[in-house]
């Protein structure tokens, strides 16, 4: 059954950047995410991303307005005690908060503060770096420092993942990953959303990530919520994103320039779409023709 | 060579070797055998997966690693030469990731000067490059701005502006818009080509995004501590199957292309399409 596992309602929040100035970072923002959803967070830097990211767990609570996780409100402090087993915040770069000497302690940090058995903790350790594509017995021995940067990403994401919360925020997961490592995570994001029916919140600056992959996409804009619908609806308005230092995925671009140039064509995002729409017309074309 | 001697180069790689943990801890291998040259005027692209030697290699270019093997030389001076360091970082400047690990005073205006001040020339001349500076990044009107309240992407353009001042034969810059939005992004990428353009300063650009990497008029890949390609632009993204088997892709354009021409539609001097423009206006000759 479907229901709203997270919601913002009329949230606003605001921080201080020196004694006479306050910046309005959430301004009235509502959302509610339905459990179970691939959800994607688009906007400029300074939109407001990672603040509404770090609303999600309590880590920052809203000056105005309610966060409800699972219909509990995060501001009372028994729920606040607890919300970190229900919502995973994996943040920019956690690679740097890497700490113990293997990847097995390193991601069985979490689960040791659950009071597991040891056979649990095993099992979990386990589990997680297989929903991020490592093996344990491969690496879990190995210091975390001595990994590539995508599979270090990869470790801090288990160790948030280990937690098996059922809902994942990660706030710029893809950022400095090379395009393999890239394609890579976004399909193990997908996993854990299709497989585990994990609630994922995905914050990216990348439209092409955003579109191939969410069920609804967030467009944020000085604190705003400008948008929340699925792909096919977001991208219409290409002037609209620019303005706000966004872009639309490559090949919605493409056809655009095509539309403008007198081609009928239709409203794509992807590169396979793209290519069907331009095969079409160039099957079609009458005519004008060499 | 048409008569005229060879231009020499600014920078040149001979056989560079670099193992990390050389004062104890696990050793690895970090840069095998690299060899090449950076001639003035020059715009190269470093690509190659997480851990392939890109960082290491840009590292090497102003002296902030020493060879562990073979030799960097910097407008003839060796890098591991400790008398040759400032006079190297003069010449070659560098610009990080990281915005907020770049901002060294209170004010904007300050920040910039900070580089040319340590260089020894006079208060004017001083003055004059930093306003300069900022006029070419964008940031006139924000100089008397503390650098915190700036954005992510101002930070950048204020790193860039740091280094424009010192006036160097050499830009570096590691993966300078991996954390910026589309925006700023774009800026920062139309900048180092006009920069290249107009000033003739060589741009060395490592970056995980192939839309970046065709800006440039050649390309070095990367694999494993190798420098394993080093060619134009066309050619190296004529190479799909080696490119995907180390870990990267085409640019978007160019996998729109082959899309095409396996559905049957051949557009000509296809391996020259790597923009969406250039795509777009060849799709307007057949369509």
């Amino acid at each position: 059954m479907s229901y709203n596992c997270l919601e913002f309602k009329n949230v606003s929040y605001s921080y201080s950047m020196g004694p006479r100035s306050m910046v309005q970072a959430l301004k009235c923002v509502s959302v509610a995410i339905t459990k179970g959803e691939l959800i994607s967070v688009v906007g400029a830097s300074g939109s407001g991303k990672s603040t509404l990211a770090k609303h999600c767990n309590g880590v920052l609570l809203p000056v105005k307005g309610k966060v409800l996780v699972n219909g509990k409100d995060t501001s009372k402090r028994k729920v606040k005690a607890r919300l970190w087993q229900e919502v995973g915040l994996v943040m920019q770069h956690p690679e740097k908060q890497l700490f113990e000497a293997t990847v097995f302690d390193d991601v069985a940090f979490g689960p040791r503060n659950l009071n597991l058995s040891r056979q649990e903790i095993e099992q979990a350790v386990g589990r997680a770096l297989d929903l991020v594509g490592l093996d344990v017995g491969e690496v879990g021995s190995l210091s975390p420092f001595t990994l590539s940067g995508g599979e270090k990403r990869r470790v801090a994401i288990a160790g948030v993942v280990a937690l098996f919360p059922s809902i994942l925020v990660l706030d710029e997961p893809l950022a400095g990953l090379d395009p393999s490592g890239r394609k890579m995570l976004l399909r193990q994001l997908q996993g854990l959303h299709k497989n585990r029916g994990m609630t994922v919140i995905l914050i990216t600056h990348n439209m092409d990530d955003a579109a191939a992959v969410s069920d609804r996409v967030m467009v944020m804009d000085k604190g705003a919520v400008k948008a929340c619908a699925p792909v096919r609806d977001i991208f219409l308005s290409a002037l609209e994103l620019e303005s706000m230092g966004l872009e639309v995925p490559f090949a919605t671009r493409i056809l655009h320039s095509l539309a403008e140039r007198g081609y009928q064509v239709s409203e794509e995002y992807t590169v396979e779409q793209a290519a069907a729409e331009i095969m079409n017309i160039y099957c079609n074309r009458g005519g004008h023709g060499v | 060579m048409t008569g005229k001697e060879k231009e020499k180069p600014l920078i040149s790689l001979k056989g560079l070797d670099y193992v990390y943990g050389q004062n104890g801890g696990t050793q690895r291998k970090a840069l095998q055998g690299v060899s090449a040259n950076i001639s003035p005027g020059d715009f190269i692209a470093v690509i190659g997966a997480n851990g392939s030697g890109k960082s290491t290699l840009a590292r090497h270019l102003n002296a902030l690693l020493i060879p562990t093997g073979g030799e960097v030389r910097v407008a003839g001076m060796d890098t591991a030469q400790p008398d040759h360091v400032w006079d190297i970082r003069r010449l070659v400047g560098m610009v990080f990731q990281n915005p907020d690990n770049q901002v060294a005073a209170a004010i904007v205006e300050e920040d910039v000067a900070f580089g040319p001040e340590n260089l020894g020339i006079t208060p004017e001349e001083v003055r004059k490059r930093v306003a300069d500076a900022l006029d070419w990044v964008g940031l006139e009107e924000l100089a008397y701005r503390p650098p915190h309240t700036l954005s992510g992407g101002q930070k950048q353009l204020l790193a860039f502006a740091g280094i424009l001042a010192m006036q160097p034969k050499c830009i570096v810059l590691d993966e300078p818009t991996s954390m910026l939005d589309p925006r700023n992004r774009r800026l920062i990428m139309d900048l180092l080509v006009r920069v290249n353009h107009e000033q003739q300063t060589a741009i060395v650009l490592v970056t995980h995004f192939m839309e970046e990497a065709i800006m440039a008029h050649r390309v070095w890949v990367m694999d494993n501590g190798h420098l394993s390609l080093d060619d134009t632009v066309p050619k190296v993204f004529s190479r799909r199957e080696y490119l995907e088997g180390l870990g990267l892709e085409l640019p978007a354009a160019r996998q729109l292309t082959l899309l095409l021409e396996k559905n049957g539609l051949c557009l000509p001097q296809s391996e020259h399409i790597l923009s969406a423009e250039n795509l777009v206006e060849k799709l307007s000759y057949v369509l």
